[in-house]
């Protein structure tokens, strides 16, 4: 499915829900895209252009492991006028299995199934469809 | 040195006024506080307003209904920690000597619903949908029960609390109590946090009078309160959730020279329920992770040892945003002089703390003393 997102955000089918969020992977596996500094180690998601730890400049960018766990996690059913996308849904904080916190949607399962604890993996989903109907694709994780 | 002392306090009730400006609020509440402080305009040598959303120079606007005076005026935005901040600003221009005479003034009108329009509107974030003012409190309340057993019902305490409290306000936007059946049972807005106990929008506007100790006497013989500390501070990189509001609320500790164990009486950001709990235990009224219990002896009660939120607080005073920081000190002035009526906490409190807390990672504390 992955592969399909690719080909549509090549062919402009498909729109990135922010720049540098997300990329695939040689075997077409996504993964989240962090700053990660190239001085103390330290990696961010969402990119950042500062180390936000030893505040050098030198920021690469990096995709981050593909697992993680889930560390809090709330379900929205009233969200803010700006949001576009259907509710309800579900903002989780996830640690990635490199150690980088990652705040974002939780797909693939009900709001009952969500927990502390269980067990996360990277994918990439359509949100939303923006003004020219394009899918606006995020990226988010699924239960593992 | 110079102390800074409250010498008047005044407000607008808070609630719906589709039918009334910002302008026609913030100036009811400003005549108030000079009223109380037994100033006239002219005596004001500079002006702090505070909101978010009231546009360019509603400050000026405001002051020019009072009159061309020439002199200072601020517009100060820091998201819901907007009016500590214009009171922090307000005290370090008389401790620095600028001013001896200053009034503060925090106001603002709302829209219904759940917030919007905050972050950058491109950001992953925003765009992600995670900007979700419930939300941000909601994944802490769900760490808060994992790690240290906080139940939902003791959450719904804080609300009950504080509608009973605001039940005895004639400012309060709700002036009704409620069971805590009735929070546990209302519709779920961001898991686990309830309809019932989110702070409501509203219009609303709050003001003070600062004075140095010098010029103090000369306008006004009630019982003087004194800015004894305060601290504006952000959140800093890998830390607990708890951090930013412990290390601002020690800040202003030190500035005062006292310790948490002095504070007697408190009004805290209680946004959301969870917020007022983990407030209970970054003030250090109770050690990290106690604050679900902190609420359920009884303790924040106004007849407690440390009552917290006796106006009702953000969840039944109001929460115009930029108001809310200013209120908070004017319930402050008004219990500390035993001013408070059926309200009045019981304990003569020789201390009390003030904390607000905002988007983008934003805390400000006041602390006073008698
Ligand atoms: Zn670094």
């Amino acid at each position: 499915m992955a592969t399909n997102y690719q080909e549509a955000l090549e062919k402009g089918w498909a729109t990135p829900v922010a720049k540098d969020t997300f990329t695939f992977s040689e075997d077409g596996k996504p993964h989240f895209v962090a700053a990660k500094c190239t001085h103390c180690g330290t990696a961010v998601f969402p990119a950042v252009l500062r180390c936000p730890n030893c505040f050098k400049a030198d920021m690469t960018h990096t995709p981050l492991a593909a697992g993680g766990e889930l560390k809090s996690f709330t379900v929205v059913r009233q969200g803010s006028p700006d949001w576009k996308g259907d509710v309800p849904y579900i903002i989780v904080q996830v640690t990635t299995d490199d150690g980088v916190k990652v705040s974002t949607q939780l797909l693939g399962c009900t709001p009952e199934q969500a927990e502390i604890g269980m067990r996360v993996t990277t994918d990439i989903r359509p949100l939303f469809n923006d003004a020219e109907d394009r899918q606006v694709l995020g990226p988010v994780f699924i239960p593992a | 040195m110079t102390q800074v002392a409250i010498i008047g306090a005044g407000m607008h009730p808070c609630g719906r006024h589709p039918d009334k400006t910002f302008t026609d609020i913030a100036f009811t509440a400003a005549q108030n506080a000079l009223d109380d402080a037994g100033t006239n305009w002219t005596d004001i040598q500079a002006f702090f307003a505070s909101h978010t959303r009231q546009g360019i120079s509603a400050g000026e606007i405001i002051g020019q209904e009072f009159g061309l005076t020439g002199i200072p005026m601020f517009n100060v935005e820091n998201a819901c920690a907007s009016g500590t901040t214009a009171i922090h600003m307000a005290t370090q221009a008389i401790l620095s000597g600028a001013h001896d005479v200053v009034l503060v003034a925090g106001f603002e009108k709302m829209q219904r619903g759940v917030i919007g329009g905050i972050g950058e509107p491109s950001s992953f974030g925003a765009r992600m949908g995670l900007n979700v003012m419930p939300s941000l409190y909601a994944l802490k309340a769900k760490k808060h029960m994992h790690e240290f057993g906080t139940t939902e019902e003791q959450m719904a305490m804080v609300a009950v609390k504080n509608h009973k409290n605001g039940a005895l306000n004639p400012i309060a936007q709700y002036r009704n109590e409620v069971t805590l059946e009735e929070v546990m049972n209302s519709r779920l807005v961001c898991d686990p946090i309830k309809l019932l106990e989110c702070c409501p929008t509203s219009d609303g506007a709050a003001a003070i009078v600062l004075a140095s100790d010098k010029v103090a006497r000369r306008f006004t013989q009630k019982p003087l309160i004194y800015v004894a500390g305060s601290s504006v501070e952000t959140s800093r990189y890998g830390v607990d959730d708890w951090e930013a509001s412990r290390r601002t609320a020690e800040t202003a500790y030190e500035m005062a020279g006292i310790g948490a164990e002095d504070i007697q009486l408190a009004e805290c950001h209680d946004a959301f329920t969870i917020g007022e709990i983990m407030h209970y235990e970054e003030l250090g009224f109770c050690p990290i992770g106690e604050g679900g219990w902190f609420i359920e002896e009884g303790h924040a009660d106004i007849t407690g040892k440390l009552p917290v939120n006796p106006s009702g607080g953000l969840k039944a005073r109001g929460h115009p945003l930029g108001m809310t920081g200013v209120a908070q000190v004017c319930e402050i002035t008004w219990q500390m002089r035993g001013e408070a009526g059926t309200r009045q906490v019981q304990n003569d409190p020789k201390a009390a703390i003030t904390h607000t807390q905002g988007y983008g990672g934003v805390c400000a504390v006041a602390v006073f003393k008698k």
